[in-house]
């Protein structure tokens, strides 16, 4: 188990998670950054009507290095 | 100054009760602190106390195979949990907790069952309540179903102020993300980018609204209807999505 922060970033500013959660490993932390973007995208009815082009999202270990990268545009609904 | 009567009417129901109502409840009638976390019901537990909240807050939710939990209701000053009670033996349908620490007035279910017998006023009250509830619960299904996490969130904020009657709501990013049926990692987000825009102010545990219209614009319509008490059902459709974003409106303080 680690600690991981997913960062979102829209092209221009960061939202940065201060937080962390605790995951078993990066593929567990990959599936975690996949939901929280789906949440943040989607609801029931379809995909938000908004530009999500320039959103990322960044999985962090505890030193901050960054271990992995995603596009909210590479991501569909569950 | 009766304050005994006073605490009781910080709870809406309790202060709209005709005089007669109040006296035949009087003497059953205790004034109680619960802590946060207190289990009041589990599903299929008889219901044997009516809860008026003076302060804090009541949640009801349903408990899923998967251990996640779904919100279907919060209660505070302006409800009660076990009313339907009043009209004869009832079990509860759902968890119901103290989700945010406060006291409570208190009554047990088979003396209220004989006192709503006595007063007709009582009965249109569990009436009217029970078809409130109803409408509410509607509208929460179609704004589960419906709407996104950030404008959900924000509804929510603003419904447990508006029931415990303060703008400090004191509830952690966890318990926010189980009743949302989110990631916390979604919540803790969205709130960082709702407190950079000075709406709110949050630690550990305590979320302060600093900017209450502009979560009102954040929230989806849910919360006007359900504060209008407005009753039926929403179409939520693409049109519908008139309120603000929390992620693409974002200004800077």
């Amino acid at each position: 188990m680690a600690m991981f922060y997913f960062n979102v970033h829209d092209g221009d500013l960061l939202i940065a998670d201060e937080e962390g959660t605790d995951l078993v490993d990066i593929d567990a932390a990959r599936a975690h950054a996949v939901v929280v973007v789906q949440e943040l995208m989607f609801r029931r009815s379809g995909m938000l009507d908004r530009d999500w082009s320039e959103w990322t999202i960044s999985i962090h270990d505890d030193d901050g290095a960054e271990m992995l990268l995603l596009h909210f545009s590479d991501v569909s609904p569950q | 100054m009766d304050t005994y009567v006073e605490s009781h009417q910080d709870n809406q129901l309790l202060a709209a009760l005709t005089p007669n109502a109040i006296a035949l409840m009087r003497p059953d009638l205790r004034s109680i602190s619960l802590k946060q976390g207190h289990e009041l019901y589990d599903p299929g537990d008889d219901i044997d106390q009516i809860y008026f909240p003076q302060s804090g807050l009541l949640s009801l939710v349903v408990v899923t195979k998967d251990g996640r939990f779904f919100e279907t209701s919060a209660v505070g000053r302006d409800g009660a949990v076990g009313l339907q009670a009043g009209l004869g033996p009832r079990r509860s349908f759902t968890r119901a907790t103290v989700q945010i620490a406060g006291k409570f007035s208190v009554i047990p279910a088979d003396r209220f069952a004989s006192i709503v017998q006595d007063d007709r006023t009582l009965r249109d009250l569990i009436s009217r309540y029970i078809e409130v509830l109803w409408a509410e619960a509607q509208q929460i299904a179609a704004c589960n179903a419906g709407h996104d996490a950030s404008a959900r969130l924000c509804r929510w904020l603003l419904q447990c102020a508006d029931r415990i009657g303060l703008d400090l709501v004191e509830l952690t990013q966890e318990f926010l993300a189980q009743m949302l049926g989110a990631r916390r990692t979604t919540v803790t987000l969205l709130a960082k980018s709702l407190q950079e825009q000075g709406v709110i102010k949050y630690r550990r545990g305590r979320i302060q609204i600093l900017d209450r219209e502009r979560l009102k614009h954040f929230a989806c319509e849910c919360y006007h209807v359900m504060q209008s008490g407005k009753t039926g059902l929403t179409t939520i459709t693409q049109s519908s999505f008139a309120h603000g974003d929390v992620l693409f409106q974002r200004t800077r303080r």
